[in-house]
């Protein structure tokens, strides 16, 4: 159990960091859709069509990490089933 | 002969007159081009978001571009940022409330301070600028670019008229517009900047 949590808690850890940086390290918040922009030929305008794309942000990345330490420090209190072997124990 | 030049004079006055009357531009957009861009400071990163659904008329007169005014109405509905949840938020009772506040407008008044060269005229727009049911005289910079008979290079000639640009950067505070005042100041500005631009269609008639 203790070293499934660690386990875990690296893979998020690691999965999270990943992430963001493969979306383009995004440092400001998460965004669900992202502005391309146009121009009429006519008028001139920039105009802005909204496209929906994931960009994870700081935010993101801060969750997924908070989400990893406390895994990991959850695994510090797990006590494992291995009983160590004790003098008397020995020898018996 | 007599009779010629009657009909010739007449059909000049008619065609003088038509030409001297202000068009009354119409800027819900077909193409959806129109929008204006809505920008606050925040701490981790400025927000930045648009409106596209424009509509509105404005009366210009080619002769007398001073002479502008009109109304732009911007649903508030429309405005939209990259993140779903912070448009939530800005949609809701809490900011805009835009299920019972529906449209923000500016009824433009007069122009003041209005110099025109070629087919562009800059000056100040005077009118009362109305968001989240609070209206307020405001002036903002104004630059209207008139573009006679462009309007059937933009419907690929299916329709005669002409076109007027608009577009415009300013600011305006929202706690005087009652979103929010002197709230969440260390998280989301009191100051709005937001740039318009716009074009609106005059069909020949």
């Amino acid at each position: 159990m203790k070293r499934a949590l660690q386990i875990l808690a690296v893979f998020i850890g690691a999965a999270t960091v990943f992430i963001w940086a493969l979306k383009g390290a995004n440092a400001g918040w998460t965004k669900t859709q992202v502005q391309v922009w146009t121009v009429d030929e006519i008028t001139e305008i920039r105009s802005p069509e909204w496209k929906n794309q994931f960009v994870p942000g700081a935010d993101f990345l801060c969750s997924g990490l908070l989400v990893a330490t406390g895994l990991a420090v959850a695994s510090r209190f797990i006590r494992t089933n291995n009983k160590p072997i004790t003098s008397k124990q020995n020898q018996a | 002969m007599k009779q010629t030049l009657i009909t010739l004079i007449i059909a000049g006055g008619i065609a003088l007159s038509a030409s001297a009357a202000p068009q009354s531009f119409d800027f819900k957009d077909a193409k959806g081009v129109n929008n204006v861009i809505f920008k606050l400071d925040a701490p981790l990163e400025a927000i930045s978001g648009s409106a596209n659904g424009v509509s509105g008329t404005v009366d210009f007169d080619a002769d007398k571009p001073a002479a502008a005014k009109g109304k732009i109405v911007v649903t508030a509905k429309s405005l939209t940022v990259g993140n779903s949840m912070m448009q939530e938020h800005m949609h809701s009772d809490g900011w805009l409330d835009v299920a019972k506040h529906s449209e923000i407008s500016f009824d433009v008044k007069s122009l003041k301070d209005a110099k025109t060269e070629g087919n562009v005229t800059t000056a100040t727009a005077v009118g009362t600028f109305t968001l989240k049911g609070v209206s307020k005289e405001i002036s903002a910079p104004v630059k209207l670019t008139y573009l006679k008979g462009k309007l059937a290079d933009r419907s690929g000639g299916q329709v005669k008229g002409d076109l007027l640009v608009v577009r415009s950067t300013f600011s305006i505070k929202r706690a005087d517009f009652n979103i929010k005042p002197g709230q969440a100041e260390d998280k989301v500005a009191n100051d709005i900047e937001l740039t318009l631009s716009i074009a609106g269609a005059a069909p020949q008639k």
